[in-house]
């Protein structure tokens, strides 16, 4: 029983390597679906090649440093090692070289992210003439939905044929779009996990997100910001389709907001 | 040495052990509080002080209502359709089952007690709009209860229709706390329709119960009062005087929803007859119109049209118990500490739409502002347009008028802009 607490501890990386390796590889329940979700963005690949290196680095120290835990635990075990204790007065190249290993791998890693976060959260797409893209619609998070305002064909939102939808994203495949969004009473962030987009919602502060979608179909829009009681269902769903799918749901939804007549036989009960 | 180091080893492992069993207790919970509908006791307290100064209810009384809604309706968990005509028209056992219950889901992931999961905390068990969150919110979530809906394509004083609430629940109310649940399938939202209208019938039956429920007691003449309360639990009056009445006002609303004819198509941006001086010209003669007498937009939603014409008045539901705008009255202080006493919400004024804002609670069709000016709103100051003054294409004036206030110079000051503003302009 001398050895419990050794092999308790080696337990940490064996259990640790095992969930990720197990939310990798398989695909079955109960960790169906634990690992990143399909990226069906053009930049996407950045992001998930930043979280990899990122965390097989930090998954190599984290083996390392289990194992160096264990082995300390097992070796100088008092039951089984009665012997005096050891005093060290510090190696002066052992502390060089732990400080000077973690400060260059940090510096490469400020690095290496450098151009993924500047993409994703600074360089706004540019249209021919050099003006940043406009919005093509405006998300609003409120608690707990997600309120949409396409910007029309005069690409200006705020107008009077801006077109009003609710959890309804659809937005045209291939093609690069820059969405507004915004917070009308709480934190939130928006969330596209496809599309690797994930973006802090400040109530009253106007952020653009930017992304190009490349595969149609029908794609989560998520809250992954606490917000209130209903944070777990703010849920909305992006419709990733070809454009003239697009213009078509697009004038559809638009004759449904102008609709002006009614008869009583419209009901369908 | 060893001995200890072998003891401190068991006491570690009972400490893990315990600790686990302590957390599987947890997590298994203690079991949920057994849903009930609660007695409408505000509205009973009202019917008590209409009908005189002395006049209470006796507890058999009481309790006789309550009877007699289980035996109509069920509970919280098991809701029941009494086989009455029409009423199976209006609510179909199934879809209630779905509804109503605790939060679950079948074998094959469905969803079960939607009622709970997505409505109750806002809206209460009973449907009475005063579930916990609800005193939290502005405005207050409806009362079922009281059978009046306000966003509806039919008149004051009939229900909305199937649709109506299907369009409420799918777009959400923007405006006020209630959201859009337009990820739920048809299914589930049909499912919540027929509840909401379940609550709606069985708050209603209550209500008339309890108008009724003084005319089947005699306190001078105990005698009787078995005789009464065998009549009041008879289907001759619990079905026919009283259930029916509410059911075929149900029943009616599909045919009593207000026609619309289409919008000249001049008003229409996507036709090819659309003309901008036309809708401008248009636009000016509902201008002209609010301001007058005869349509008197002016007088609630203001000059300046931000909804400030009047602040003091209340829905006529915060009303029905006192009228809360007679602050002078004596009896004011100890009314509203009655009221609040029976859980009732601090009464809070209903405050007339500010039309620069270019949100519309019940939608912003034309459609729904030609609904909404036509008929007015129910149970609001919100009165129907006067209909031998104002023809249809002024109603039309209005809605164009309306809708394009949001889009006015004077909407926008230009103070609201966003924190960052500098940063990304």
């Amino acid at each position: 029983m001398g050895r419990f607490w050794s092999l308790l501890f080696l337990l940490v990386p064996i259990l640790g390597v095992g969930v990720f390796a197990c939310a990798i590889m398989t695909n079955s329940a109960p960790l169906y679906d634990h690992w990143f979700p399909e990226d069906i963005s053009a930049h996407g690949y950045v992001i998930d090649n930043l979280f990899n290196s990122i965390m097989y680095l930090t998954g190599f120290i984290f083996i390392g440093t289990g194992i160096a835990l264990f082995w300390f635990l097992w070796k100088y075990d008092a039951a089984k090692d009665p012997g005096p204790v050891k005093f060290s007065h510090g190696n002066h190249t052992l502390e060089v070289v732990w400080s000077i290993l973690p400060a260059a791998t940090l510096l490469f890693i400020a690095i290496y992210q450098m151009n993924a976060w500047a993409d994703v959260k600074l360089m706004r797409p540019m249209d021919d003439q050099g003006q940043p893209v406009r919005p093509i619609a405006e998300v609003m998070g409120r608690q707990f939905e997600w309120r949409i305002r396409y910007a029309g064909p005069d690409e200006v939102l705020g107008t009077p044929d801006d077109l009003f939808t609710v959890n309804d994203l659809h937005l045209p495949v291939g093609e690069e779009v820059v969405l507004q969004i915004n917070s009308m009473d709480v934190l939130h962030s928006f969330f596209l996990p496809n599309l690797r987009i994930k973006q802090d919602l400040v109530p009253g502060m106007r952020q653009f997100v930017w992304f190009k979608p490349l595969k149609s179909g029908q794609y989560d829009i998520i809250c992954a910001e606490l917000c209130g009681w209903g944070h777990y269902k703010m849920k909305g769903l992006v419709t990733i389709e070809p454009q003239e799918n697009f213009d078509r749901w697009y004038a559809q939804t638009e004759a449904e907001q102008l609709k002006d007549a009614f008869a009583v036989s419209d009901e369908e009960e | 040495m060893i001995r200890s180091d072998h003891l401190s080893t068991r006491s570690s492992f009972q400490l893990v052990v315990s600790l686990s069993l302590c957390s599987l207790l947890w997590l298994s919970g203690c079991g949920e509080p057994n849903a009930e509908f609660s007695f409408n006791r505000i509205y009973a307290r009202h019917q008590e002080n209409l009908n005189g100064k002395d006049f209470v209810f006796v507890p058999q009384q009481k309790q006789a209502v309550v009877d007699a809604l289980a035996a109509m309706f069920g509970t919280p968990n098991d809701p029941y359709v009494a086989n009455v005509d029409g009423l199976q028209d209006v609510l179909d056992v199934d879809r209630l089952r779905v509804a109503a219950g605790p939060v679950n889901s079948d074998e094959y992931g469905n969803g079960e007690g939607l009622y709970r999961q997505h409505c109750v905390h806002c809206h209460g068990v009973t449907g009475n709009g005063r579930g916990p969150t609800a005193q939290f919110l502005n405005p207050y979530p409806r009362d079922f209860t009281k059978g009046t809906f306000k966003f509806k394509s039919t008149p004051i004083g009939f229900k909305p229709t199937n649709e109506d609430l299907r369009r409420i629940l799918n777009n959400g109310i923007n405006g006020t706390a209630m959201p859009s649940f337009s990820l739920l399938s048809e299914g589930e939202i049909e499912a919540l329709v027929d509840y909401v209208k379940y609550l709606s019938i069985r708050g209603e039956v209550e209500r008339n119960l309890l108008e009724l429920s003084p005319d089947f007691y005699d306190a001078d003449d105990p005698a009787t009062n078995d005789e009464s309360l065998a009549e009041f639990h008879s289907p001759g009056f619990l079905v026919d005087e009283v259930l029916s009445g509410v059911v075929e006002g149900w029943n009616a609303a599909a045919e009593a929803a207000t026609e619309v004819n289409a919008r000249p198509k001049m008003y229409d941006p996507n036709s090819e007859e659309y003309s901008i001086t036309e809708l401008i010209a248009s636009q000016t003669r509902g201008r002209e119109l609010y301001y007058t007498t005869v349509a008197n937009c002016f007088s609630c939603h203001g000059p300046g049209q931000l909804g400030d014409g009047q602040i003091t008045d209340y829905d006529q539901w915060t009303k029905e118990f006192f009228d809360w705008t007679k602050k002078n009255d004596e009896n004011y202080d100890s009314k509203l500490n009655e009221f609040l006493s029976m859980q009732g919400l601090p009464p809070r004024n209903i405050l007339p739409r500010n039309l620069r804002k270019g949100i519309y609670r019940g939608g912003r069709r034309p459609l729904d502002l030609y609904w909404r000016i036509h008929n007015g709103i129910d149970g609001t100051p919100m009165p129907a347009a006067n209909k031998a003054a104002l023809q249809e294409n002024d109603i039309w004036d209005l809605v164009n008028y309306v809708l394009s206030l949001p889009y006015e110079p004077a909407s926008h000051p230009g103070v609201d802009l966003a924190t960052n503003e500098q940063e990304i302009n």
